[in-house]
């Protein structure tokens, strides 16, 4: 097959990386990719997989998406017709264009690059168009519960909740809306892929800025996938992101609720054209893609730059993107997410029986070990005499699964995927999950003791007729902290398995924890019963308002355990 | 002073200088009017009535608020946002009204869900999910504070856009 035929396939990285030149001073590290190629070779392209692409809006005659876009079924909330591209007088960069082509910008048409799942059709809808307010009757509509969606394979969210900093209360509405796309793909479930959010450094409004100076300093994520209630359910895929050297891209925020990651890619900036940043992930490359057309429309501003930032990105001064309509620039957990949405369409191609749960099985199972010296983060500066684990690197789990919360099982490997997904036969029995959450069986005091490198815990018995694990959510409502920067949660499974809920030194603004509910899949394969572990942390000193957890009926620590 | 530093240096790694982290004392926003205040699944969520807000494409190409005064009967909607404050996140959110409600098991609308009594009146998902649309800050409180008052629904959620909400790709 030959593969060079789209001018820009050559420095989609992301698709097969030699170490090319992908318009950034630094060129991609060899072999950082997600084996795609090989895919297309076994004849996978994502043919008749219909992709959602929920986000600001898709330009539907764009050059190299045009032939792929499915008009009938796409949705504009702003005009109330099925067409999502953004008007001419909305003037702006259009980040579900690039989304769409990541996806499936078409391939071997002499134009543009290529996308993952280049056959794959794709339906675009606006839910999070810049002038638009957000609904959730808009939501439910975008992601299946109504006939323009409904028969979706995929959906794509490449969107979080922007600058609340903090632990959300948990959402029975989101929880069903998403919940109700189990249902579809005649009961084996459309697959939701949400992208974990990029607050690693810093939230998206500078207003809250200053809470990230503790996680900054100790290397950890100031947010986290939790902190956006539309991902609090167990339905999403949540996706965290590499750069281009194969490890942790420096804005993806870590969790326990990340399942697996996917190329983003950093900044993409050349040095050539913008001199001088003392930050280098500025100039290592971000995801070549699709960009809306039109000059105005850049990224980046040409009053800013009336060079552009780079070859590409170069205010139409390049003949492959005269218009604009291609981009170097586009990164984030929203460029993992839709690259992962890609794989699961390439996957749904070879095997169109698979369920939701079986794709995560999968993607799971096949997932590379990236950057596999990575080791956590255990300063002894927090309190003295004593390692304070914040994260912990890779931990193998007692099913032998290897999870850590900075990459969640590993990075997708699009080949592995689609040849297990071919000859996949074991699937996953009918899912179960506890009726009513267990109630702690050995409550601590309501406060935790301060400065204290043990903590406090409580235990819960559980007894189920189902034997392992495929996730654990648990309930927290914490009713006083001196700031939740000092506190951190942890859940020990009866194997002895650790997943750190949230860690210390966190960017969260919370006053207290109201039902907030953290996933983790940690535990995945684990037995489900015996006696499981919740502590509490608080690492600040002794203060007027110590950390006090909730002993109110209402408002307990509670554990919902999914398996089979 | 070079020498002294290093002194100072070994002697810390032999001690092990480790102050205690002193919480920031903290800020609080407290309630301005109680009046204004209903229960959001255990949390206080203050609905700030004389505040509306319009949707502004954000410099990070998401979205952004613009706030303004208003008499608090003035409307609210998709164009023109209502502003409420949780006081468990410490965070200001938008609405356009939206109160999702799930019913218990099995159960149905029954017939006073009539769109003069729960305006919007309208299903949102499967199986038994369903939506109404306030018009104004006070029926926002009202509706919700009826619908808690139901002994068939199993949850009441008001609808909160918390900050700007953006897509994902970074910005530096």
């Amino acid at each position: 097959m030959q593969l060079r035929t789209d001018p820009l396939l050559p420095n989609q990285w992301h698709i097969q990386n030699i170490g090319q030149n992908a318009f950034s001073s630094t060129y991609p590290t060899y072999g950082n990719d997600m084996n795609v190629a090989a895919v297309w070779t076994s004849g996978y392209s994502g043919r008749g997989i219909k992709v959602g692409v929920v986000d600001t809006g898709l330009e539907a005659a764009h050059e190299d998406l045009a032939a792929n876009v499915d008009l009938s079924h796409s949705y504009n909330f702003l005009t109330g017709t099925n067409d999502p591209t953004r008007a001419t007088s909305d003037v702006g960069f259009d980040h579900g264009t690039s989304v769409a082509g990541i996806i499936g910008a078409v391939a071997f048409n002499g134009k543009g690059g290529r996308g993952v799942a280049y056959n794959a059709r794709l339906r675009g809808y606006n839910l999070l168009a810049p002038t638009l307010p957000f609904s959730a009757t808009n939501m439910a509509k975008a992601m299946g519960s109504d006939p323009i969606s409904a028969d979706n394979d995929v959906f794509n969210g490449s969107f979080h909740l922007g600058s609340a900093p903090g632990l959300p209360q948990f959402s029975g509405t989101y929880q069903q809306i998403t919940s109700n796309t189990k249902t579809l793909r005649n009961g084996l479930g459309a697959a939701i892929v949400i992208s974990a959010g990029n607050d690693f450094q810093h939230w998206p409004s500078s207003t809250y800025n200053y809470l990230c100076q503790s996680a900054n300093q100790y290397n950890v994520s100031c947010g986290d996938p939790a902190s956006d209630e539309r991902r609090g359910g167990s339905v999403p895929i949540i996706i965290g992101t590499l750069n281009a050297d194969g490890v942790h891209a420096s804005y993806s925020n870590t969790g326990s609720s990340l399942w697996v990651s996917a190329p983003g890619g950093e900044y993409g900036f050349n040095n050539t054209y913008v001199p001088g940043a003392s930050d280098p992930n500025l100039y290592k490359p971000a995801i070549v893609t699709t960009a809306r057309s039109g000059c105005q429309n850049s990224m980046v501003s040409p009053s800013q730059y009336p060079n552009g930032v780079n070859a590409l990105d170069s205010n139409g001064q390049n003949a492959s993107a005269s218009n604009c309509q291609y981009t170097a620039l586009m990164n984030g957990t929203s460029s993992a997410t839709p690259n992962t949405a890609a794989v699961v369409a390439l996957m749904l191609e070879a095997n169109p029986n698979l369920s939701v749960r079986d794709i995560k099985h999968i993607l799971a199972k096949t997932a590379k070990r990236v950057d596999p010296a990575f080791s956590g983060i255990s300063p002894n500066t927090i309190i003295s005499g004593s390692a304070i684990v914040l994260e912990q690197g890779w931990v193998t789990n007692a099913a032998g699964w290897t999870f850590s919360n900075r990459y969640g099982f590993g990075g997708v490997d699009a080949n592995a995927a689609v040849n297990m997904a071919k000859t996949y036969t074991s699937y996953l029995p009918a899912q179960q999950s506890n009726q009513g959450s267990y109630t702690y069986t050995a409550p601590p005091p309501g406060t935790i003791t301060p400065y204290s490198a043990t903590g406090n815990y409580l235990t819960f018995q559980v007894s189920e007729s189902f034997s392992t694990v495929e996730q654990v959510v648990v309930f927290l409502n914490i009713t006083s902290s001196p700031g939740l920067y000092c506190n951190q949660v942890d859940l020990t499974s009866p194997s002895g398995t650790k997943s750190i809920l949230f860690h210390a030194m966190n960017g969260f603004n919370n006053a207290s924890v109201v039902d907030s509910r953290i996933l983790s899949n940690t535990f995945y394969g684990e037995p489900v019963n015996g006696t499981w572990k919740l502590r509490f942390f608080d690492f600040c000193a002794a203060s007027s308002t110590p950390t006090q957890i909730s002993t109110d009926v209402n408002h307990p620590q509670q554990l919902l355990i999914t398996g089979h | 002073m070079k020498n002294a530093l290093v002194i100072l240096a070994l002697a810390c790694a032999a001690i092990t200088c480790v102050a205690q982290i002193h919480p920031t004392p903290r800020v609080f926003q407290k309630v301005q009017d109680p009046a204004t205040v209903i229960n959001d699944r255990g949390s206080q969520l203050e609905v700030l009535a004389n505040q509306r807000a319009i949707v502004t494409p954000a410099k990070t190409g998401g979205r952004g608020y613009q706030i303004s005064r208003q008499d608090a009967s003035a409307s609210l909607g998709p164009k023109q946002l209502g502003v409420v404050f949780n006081h468990a996140m410490q965070v200001q959110g938008y609405i356009t009204g939206e109160i999702a409600f799930k019913f218990k098991r099995d159960q149905e609308p029954t017939g006073d869900f009539d769109t003069d009594t729960y305006p919007g009146f309208a299903k949102l998902t499967k199986p038994n999910v369903y939506v109404v649309v306030a018009r104004s800050p006070r029926e926002f409180i009202d509706l919700v504070k009826r619908l808690q008052r139901r002994n068939d629904l199993e949850w009441v959620e008001p609808i909160v856009q918390y900050g700007e909400i953006i897509g994902e790709n970074s910005k530096q």
